[in-house]
């Protein structure tokens, strides 16, 4: 064994590795995974304080992680600002809220259900949150259920923030040439989803994650069930622009 | 065991949202618990294993997926550390590989670490900070892994090849190796700033 390092040094990065995180960076990555994590999320939808916002797309359930009977006074004083402007103006800032949203509706379309033209459940075994618990007993009915039963919960503004927080960690996959975190993030708003608002923004984007990710074939099947299903979509353009960069 | 592995199954028709929900009420406090009390170690280990300001929320969002995924197979008779450490190495090891192709590609210089500490920190103790951060840097991240585990979170080195799933005597050469890296890099590092 070598000699050990300089003490100093050592005591340096141990209080370094001591440092507390951004509280913006822990409320953004709550609220990512209880977008990602609808299971998480149940509460969200009535606690969360429609019109505070966090920046970017992780105000969504930013608070659901520490809303339970975990959670621990004085952790972080977002918080406490969310449960006093809940206490407030709630009311008042569901309308705002609501009035904000507005401004990004063109690019919103609504759909009765997805379609997911090439489902392969089996493919992706770590994006089932719940699975896991229940495999046993009724491994098959817990899964589909489990989401479509805790999303249907939540009111269509939030689940337009959850879903917007979930796409955009997708589109952030891409920009940074992780085409495989993106498919699998897309999945899992396939999965949380049944009856999702972003529906063709996300199958875009599948079909461009796709594409990053070389899984032409895929990519070609999904963009051919696009133009069938949504001949005049806003997102063809792209789903065509993506397909035509396939070397 | 994990916290949800107690759900039982009541009732297949309607109770199915049920299920998950008294799944979910089991699940949910453990991980809640875990993410509240440990970000910040997950977020400090993504840092300390060289992932950029950039890119840690994104990572750590990954790692705390990833633990969710596998809660189940968390022994709660076990430090929690080392786990949750082994998530994070995988998925900045990970990252890493992609970074330095897309840094590499686009003709960017690798700077893997942005040391920054907080503003109220002596000039003296970030100086000693920074340097002990980039000598940190410095060592190959399978050996940083093991040293970081090991000299920084005092994890005795079986629990630490465990977490990791390296043989016993892997991570004790890694760790020899890595205390020298660090400690070359650290003396070339004082040698530079002294001749400043």
């Amino acid at each position: 064994m070598s000699e050990p390092v300089d003490p100093e040094m050592i005591a340096s990065l141990r209080k370094e590795r001591g440092t507390k995180a951004p509280d913006s960076s822990r409320e953004r990555v709550a609220g990512r995974l209880a977008a990602t994590l609808p299971g998480l999320a149940v509460e969200s939808s009535s606690r969360r304080v429609p019109g505070v916002e966090n920046g970017g797309g992780g105000s969504a359930g930013a608070s659901v992680l520490g809303a339970g009977p975990v959670v621990k006074a004085g952790l972080v004083g977002t918080r406490g600002l969310l449960a006093l402007a809940f206490v407030v103006g709630g009311g008042a800032g569901a309308g705002l809220h609501a009035a904000l949203v507005k401004p990004s509706a063109p690019r919103i379309v609504y759909v009765d259900r997805v379609v997911t033209p090439t489902p392969t459940p089996s493919s992706t075994p770590t994006s089932t949150p719940t699975s896991t618990p229940t495999s046993t007993s009724t491994p098959s009915s817990t899964s589909t259920p489990t989401s479509t039963g805790t999303v249907s919960a939540l009111s269509p503004v939030a689940q337009l923030d959850a879903e917007r927080v979930l796409l955009d960690g997708a589109r952030r996959a891409i920009a940074h040439g992780d085409a495989a975190r993106a498919v699998d993030e897309l999945r899992r708003h396939e999965k949380a989803y049944s009856k999702p608002i972003l529906v063709e923004e996300r199958d875009a984007l599948m079909v461009e994650a796709l594409v990053r990710a070389e899984r032409y074939d895929e990519a070609r099947a999904r963009a051919d069930a696009f133009r069938k299903k949504r001949p005049g979509s806003l997102f063809l353009s792209a789903v065509d622009a993506a397909i035509a960069s396939i070397p | 065991m994990g916290p949800g592995s107690k759900a039982q199954v009541h009732d297949v028709g309607s109770g199915e949202i049920e299920v998950h929900h008294a799944i979910a009420r089991e699940v949910r406090p453990a991980f809640r618990a875990i993410f509240e009390e440990h970000f910040d170690y997950v977020w400090n280990t993504l840092k300390h294993l060289g992932v950029r300001d950039a890119d840690l929320e994104d990572l750590a969002h990954e790692v705390f997926l990833r633990v969710h995924e596998r809660i189940e197979d968390y022994d709660e008779s076990r430090p929690i550390k080392p786990w949750l450490f082994a998530f994070a190495f995988r998925v900045a090891s990970g990252h890493r590989r992609l970074a330095r192709h897309r840094l590499e590609v686009l003709g960017i210089a690798v700077d893997p670490h942005d040391p920054s500490l907080p503003a109220d920190e002596v000039l003296a103790s970030r100086r000693d900070g920074e340097l002990a951060a980039a000598a940190l840097d410095s060592v190959e991240i399978d050996r940083r892994a093991v040293f970081m585990l090991h000299d920084l979170d005092e994890v005795p080195i079986p629990q630490v090849a465990a977490a990791l799933g390296i043989p016993l005597g892997t991570a004790y050469s890694r760790l020899r190796l890595a205390r020298e890296e660090f400690q070359k890099s650290a003396q070339r590092l004082r040698l530079t700033r002294g001749a400043r």
